[in-house]
C-alpha cells in the first residue's frame, strides 16, 4: 500500500505527471495520431469507394468481352415485337448460360443488353423484357430507352456508371433497383463460328451490355479495401508511438537521474560552501572581531586619560573611531558571509546588519519586521537571501538616498519588500533578473512563492517577494 | 322402398376414380394441357423418351424443360429441343452404365405469354430410331 498523500501533495504529483515529457509526448502523439487516422480514413474511404467502383467496372468489361460476347446470338439484334417469339427462342440458350455463369453468383444482380438502335433485346429480368415487347410493343416504339451517356458509350466505347434511379422505367425491375449501381460498356456481336448467313450478317454490330451491382456489395468491397488501409495506418502509428514513448521514457529516466545527481552535487557543494563560510565567520567573530572590539575599547579608554596631551588624545580618538568603523564593516561583512541567526527572532538583527553599510554610502536605510514570529526557518532564510541580493543591488546600482526593507507576515503569507528611491531602470531594456535575482526567482518559485521586480527610469525600484507560510 | 347401399357406394367410388383419371391438367392459360409426355419411340425397341415441362421455382418467366431417353444401349443420340417451332437448343448425348443407359437434357426456356409448345426429339444415330415427346404448357 502506497503512502497516504495530502491534498496538496496529490496536486503536486498530478502537476508533475502532467509536466512529464512522456505524458506530454503521449498526449501530443495520440492527438496527432488521431488526426492522421481521421484524415487517412476520409482519404482511404474515398479511395476505397473509387477502387470498388473501378473493380465493378473492370468486372463488367470482363463479363462483356469474355462471357457475354462469345455466347450472345447475333441475330437477337433483330428482336422486335412483331418477331419476338422467333428471336426470343434464340436467346434461351444464352439465357441458360448467363443464368448459370453470371447470375448464380449474385454478382451482378441483373444484366441488360441493348441493341444499337436503343431497344432492350435481353434482360435477365425477363418480365421487364416481355412487358416491353408484348404489352407496349403494339405501337412499335420501345417504352424503355437509353440515356445520352449510354448512347455515347454505345457509339464510342468505354465504360459508364451511374447510381440506378428506381423511378426510371429502365431501372425498374421486379426485385427493385434501389441501392444499385449500373455499369455499362459496349461489345460487338460475333457469329460464334456459325455457318448461318443470318448469323454472319448480324455479326459485328455494337450492343450495350449493362450490369447492375448492389451498392451494398460495393460498400462491402469498399470496407474490405478500407480495412486494410486502416489497420496499416493505425497499426504503424500506434507502433511508432509505442516505440517512441519507450525511448523517450528511457531518455527521460536517464535525464532525471543525471539531474538528480547534479542537484545532489550542487547541494553538497552549497553545503560545503555554507559550512566553510560559517567556519570563517565564526573564526573571525571569535578572534578578530573580539580583538578589534577590545582594542577599540582600550584605545577609547586611553583617549579619556586626563594627562594625555591633546595631540595624542586626538590621535587616539581618531584611531578608536576608525577601529569602530572597521568593526562595524567587519560585522556587516560577517553577516553577509553568514548571518549569525536566521531564525524568526533573529531576522530583524540580521536585516539590520545587512543594511548597516548603507550609512557609509549616504543612504538612509531602514529595516522593519512585523508578524514574522511564526515564520519557518526556511522562509526566514529565503527572505534574508532575497533581501541580501536586493539590498546589495540597491547599494551598488541605484544611487538611492533612502532604502526601506520591510517584512510582513499575516499568518498565511510572508511578504518582503525592498524599496529604494534610486535611478531605477527600464525593464524593457534591462532584464530585471540581470542583477543576480535569476537564481533567487527559481528558488522562490521552488518554495511556492512569487518574486517580482518593478522599476522604471527615475522612479526607483521595488523588489517584492511573497511566500506562503506553512 | 328398400335401397341397397353397398353397390351404390362402390359404383360412386368407381365413377369418381374414373373421372379423376381422365380429367386433363389445366394449362397456364386455363386450357387443357399436360406437363409430361412419354413416347415409346420405335415399338419394336425397348427405348422410350419422356419430356417434362415445369415452371422454375420462384420465377414466372422461365420454364425448366427436362428431356430423358432410356435406350438400354450406349449409342449416340442427336437431340433437339424446339420451342414454338424454333430450335431452342440441340446437341448429342448417350447413356452410360453409370446413368442406367439413359441420358437427360435439362434446359430453361422462356415462359412466353400464352401456351408454350415444347418438342423434344431424339434420334439414334446408329439405328435411326426416333423418339418424340411434345408438351403444350
Amino acid at each position: 500500500m502506497g503512502p497516504i498523500l495530502s491534498g496538496p501533495q496529490r496536486k503536486v504529483r498530478r502537476l508533475r505527471l502532467l509536466r512529464s515529457p512522456v505524458a506530454l509526448f503521449l498526449t501530443i502523439g495520440i492527438l496527432t495520431a488521431a488526426g492522421i487516422i481521421v484524415g487517412t480514413n476520409v482519404l482511404a474511404d474515398r479511395a476505397a469507394a473509387d477502387e470498388a467502383i473501378s473493380e465493378a467496372r473492370d468486372t463488367t468489361q470482363l463479363l462483356a468481352q469474355s462471357v457475354v460476347a462469345p455466347e450472345f446470338p447475333p441475330r437477337a439484334v433483330h428482336l422486335r415485337p412483331e418477331n419476338a417469339t422467333q428471336y426470343l427462342i434464340q436467346l434461351e440458350k444464352f439465357d441458360s448460360e448467363v443464368q448459370a455463369r453470371l447470375l448464380k453468383t449474385d454478382r451482378p444482380y441483373r444484366i441488360n443488353i441493348w441493341s444499337a438502335n436503343g431497344r432492350l433485346i435481353y434482360t435477365s429480368q425477363l418480365d421487364v423484357l416481355f412487358e416491353d415487347l408484348f404489352k407496349n410493343g403494339s405501337s412499335g416504339q420501345p417504352s424503355l430507352t437509353l440515356d445520352d451517356e449510354q448512347r455515347r458509350i454505345l457509339r464510342k466505347g468505354g465504360v459508364g456508371s451511374e447510381i440506378a434511379d428506381p423511378s426510371r422505367p429502365e431501372d425498374l425491375a421486379a426485385g427493385g433497383t434501389e441501392g444499385m449501381v449500373r455499369i455499362y460498356t459496349r461489345f460487338v456481336t460475333t457469329d460464334r463460328g456459325s455457318p448461318s448467313v443470318a448469323d454472319q450478317r448480324a455479326a459485328g454490330r455494337p450492343v450495350l451490355f449493362e450490369a447492375y451491382f448492389p451498392v451494398a456489395d460495393l460498400t462491402k468491397r469498399r470496407a474490405q479495401i478500407f480495412d486494410a488501409f486502416f489497420w496499416i495506418t493505425a497499426g504503424a502509428l500506434v507502433l511508432l508511438i509505442a516505440v517512441a514513448t519507450a525511448i523517450l521514457a528511457g531518455l527521460t529516466r536517464e535525464l532525471r537521474k543525471t539531474a538528480a545527481e547534479r542537484e545532489r552535487l550542487l547541494v553538497s557543494a552549497m553545503d560545503a560552501s555554507d559550512a566553510e563560510r560559517r567556519r570563517i565567520a565564526r573564526d573571525l567573530h571569535d578572534s578578530v572581531v573580539q580583538d578589534l572590539a577590545g582594542t577599540a575599547f582600550s584605545v577609547s579608554a586611553l583617549a579619556r586619560v586626563p594627562d594625555l596631551p591633546d595631540e595624542s588624545r586626538e590621535t587616539l580618538d581618531t584611531a578608536g573611531s576608525s577601529l569602530r568603523t572597521s568593526l562595524k564593516s567587519l560585522r556587516s561583512l560577517l553577516a553577509e558571509i553568514h548571518p549569525p541567526d536566521l531564525s524568526a527572532d533573529g531576522l530583524p538583527a540580521a536585516l539590520a546588519d545587512l543594511i548597516a553599510p548603507a550609512g557609509t554610502l549616504g543612504i538612509q536605510a531602514s529595516a522593519t519586521v512585523e508578524g514574522a514570529e511564526t515564520a519557518s526557518v526556511e522562509n526566514v532564510a529565503l527572505v534574508w537571501r532575497v533581501a541580501q541580493e536586493a539590498v546589495r543591488n540597491a547599494m551598488r546600482h541605484s544611487d538611492a538616498s533612502t532604502l526601506a526593507v520591510t517584512v510582513r507576515g499575516d499568518g498565511t503569507t510572508l511578504t518582503l519588500e525592498v524599496v529604494d528611491d534610486g535611478i531605477g531602470f527600464d525593464p524593457a531594456r534591462t532584464a530585471p533578473d540581470s542583477y543576480g535575482l535569476r537564481g533567487l526567482r527559481s528558488l522562490v518559485a521552488d518554495s511556492g512563492g512569487v518574486l517580482e521586480v518593478r522599476s522604471s527610469p527615475g522612479e526607483g525600484t521595488t523588489v517584492r517577494m511573497e511566500v506562503k507560510t506553512p | 322402398m328398400i335401397v341397397r347401399r353397398g353397390p351404390a357406394i362402390v359404383l360412386s367410388l368407381v365413377l369418381s376414380a374414373a373421372a379423376l383419371s381422365v380429367a386433363p391438367a389445366l394449362a397456364k392459360d386455363g386450357g387443357a394441357a399436360k406437363d409430361v409426355d412419354r413416347d415409346q419411340c420405335d415399338p419394336s425397341s425397348v427405348s422410350r423418351a419422356k419430356l417434362k415441362v415445369e415452371q422454375v421455382d420462384g420465377n414466372n418467366s422461365r420454364l425448366q424443360v427436362t428431356g430423358t431417353v432410356w435406350s438400354d444401349d450406349s449409342d449416340v443420340w442427336a437431340w433437339r429441343l424446339k420451342h414454338e417451332g424454333e430450335v431452342s437448343d440441340d446437341g448429342r448425348a448417350r447413356g452410360s452404365e453409370n446413368s442406367d443407359l439413359s441420358f437427360r437434357v435439362v434446359r430453361t426456356m422462356f415462359n412466353l405469354p400464352g401456351t408454350d409448345d415444347v418438342v423434344f426429339r431424339a434420334e439414334n444415330l446408329r439405328t435411326g430410331e426416333v423418339c418424340r415427346a411434345t408438351v403444350s404448357y
